[in-house]
C-alpha cells in the first residue's frame, strides 16, 4: 500500500478510505510522508495498524476530513490538534477513542479553527475536558458535536454550554447514553432556542 | 488487476479488498486510472 501511496496514481487522489491495513511501523511513516498525496483532503483509517502520530509530521497532507476508528492517537493528544496537516479539518471523527488523557491540554492547545463537526461518540473524555470544549473560543463554525455515550459529559456541559457565547454556529449536539438529564437539556434548549439538543 | 484498470480508464473511485497492489498495481494504477479521486482499501497489505 505504501508503493500505491507514494506513486504518481494518487496525485489527484481526493479521499482514502483504509481498513485492517497491517502497516509496519515503517511503511506507516513513509505514508504520512508521501510527497504524492498533496490533494488528499479525506482520510479515514479503520482498525489499521498505525498511529494517528504519523500524521502530526507530515508535511503535504492537507486535510479536511479525518476518521479514526481503532487507531492509536499520539501520548501527545495536543500535537494532533496544532498539526498542520490538521490544520484546515472541517470534520474530525475519533469514535471510541480513549481520550481520558491529554484531552484538556488538546483541546486548549486546538487549532482546529475550520472544524464543523466533531464526533466523539463512545470517546473516554477526560474529566473537565467537555467543560474546554463547549466553551471554546476557538471553535466558530462548529455545526455539529457528538458525544453520545462518552461517561464524563454531565449536565455541567450543558451548563457550561448553555451560559457560553461561544460556539455560535452549533445547530445540533448528541448527548444520549450519557450522565446528562432531561433537566439538563432542557436548561440548554432554554438559552439556546436555535440550537437541537438529543 | 490491470486488465480491469484497462477496461476503466476513466475510473473516479475504486475498492480493493485483500488485494496487494504491488509495485506492479501501484505502475498500473498510475497509468491507466490517473484521474482516481477516490480509494477505498480493505485488508490489502
Amino acid at each position: 500500500m505504501v508503493r500505491v501511496a507514494c506513486s504518481p496514481a494518487v496525485r489527484e487522489l481526493r479521499s482514502w478510505s483504509l481498513s485492517a491495513i497491517p502497516f509496519s511501523r515503517e511503511e506507516w511513516e513513509a505514508f504520512c510522508a508521501s510527497p504524492t498525496l498533496g490533494s488528499l483532503r479525506t482520510l479515514k483509517l479503520y482498525d489499521c495498524a498505525a498511529t494517528a502520530a504519523g500524521l502530526v509530521g507530515a508535511r503535504s497532507l492537507r486535510l479536511q476530513e479525518l476518521d479514526l476508528w481503532q487507531v492509536d492517537v499520539p501520548d501527545d493528544l495536543s500535537s494532533l490538534f496544532t498539526a498542520p496537516a490538521c490544520a484546515g479539518l472541517r470534520k474530525l471523527r475519533l469514535i471510541g477513542q480513549d481520550l481520558s488523557r491529554g484531552a484538556r491540554d488538546a483541546f486548549a492547545a486546538s487549532q482546529l479553527t475550520e472544524l464543523q463537526e466533531l464526533e466523539l461518540t463512545s470517546t473516554r473524555l477526560e474529566r473537565g475536558a467537555a467543560e474546554l470544549l463547549v466553551t471554546s473560543p476557538r471553535l466558530t463554525k462548529l455545526e455539529r458535536l457528538g458525544l453520545t455515550g462518552c461517561p464524563t459529559v454531565t449536565d455541567a456541559t450543558l451548563d457550561s454550554l448553555a451560559a457560553s457565547e461561544h460556539l455560535p454556529a452549533l445547530e445540533v449536539i448528541f448527548t444520549a447514553q450519557t450522565p446528562c438529564t432531561d433537566a439538563g437539556r432542557e436548561r440548554l434548549r432554554a438559552a439556546r432556542p436555535g440550537l437541537s439538543v438529543y | 488487476m490491470v486488465a480491469v484498470l484497462e477496461a476503466f480508464p476513466r475510473l473516479k473511485a475504486l475498492t480493493l479488498d485483500a488485494l496487494n497492489p504491488g509495485a506492479a498495481g501501484a505502475a498500473a494504477l498510475a497509468a491507466r486510472v490517473p484521474g482516481l479521486e477516490e480509494l477505498s482499501t480493505w485488508r490489502s497489505g
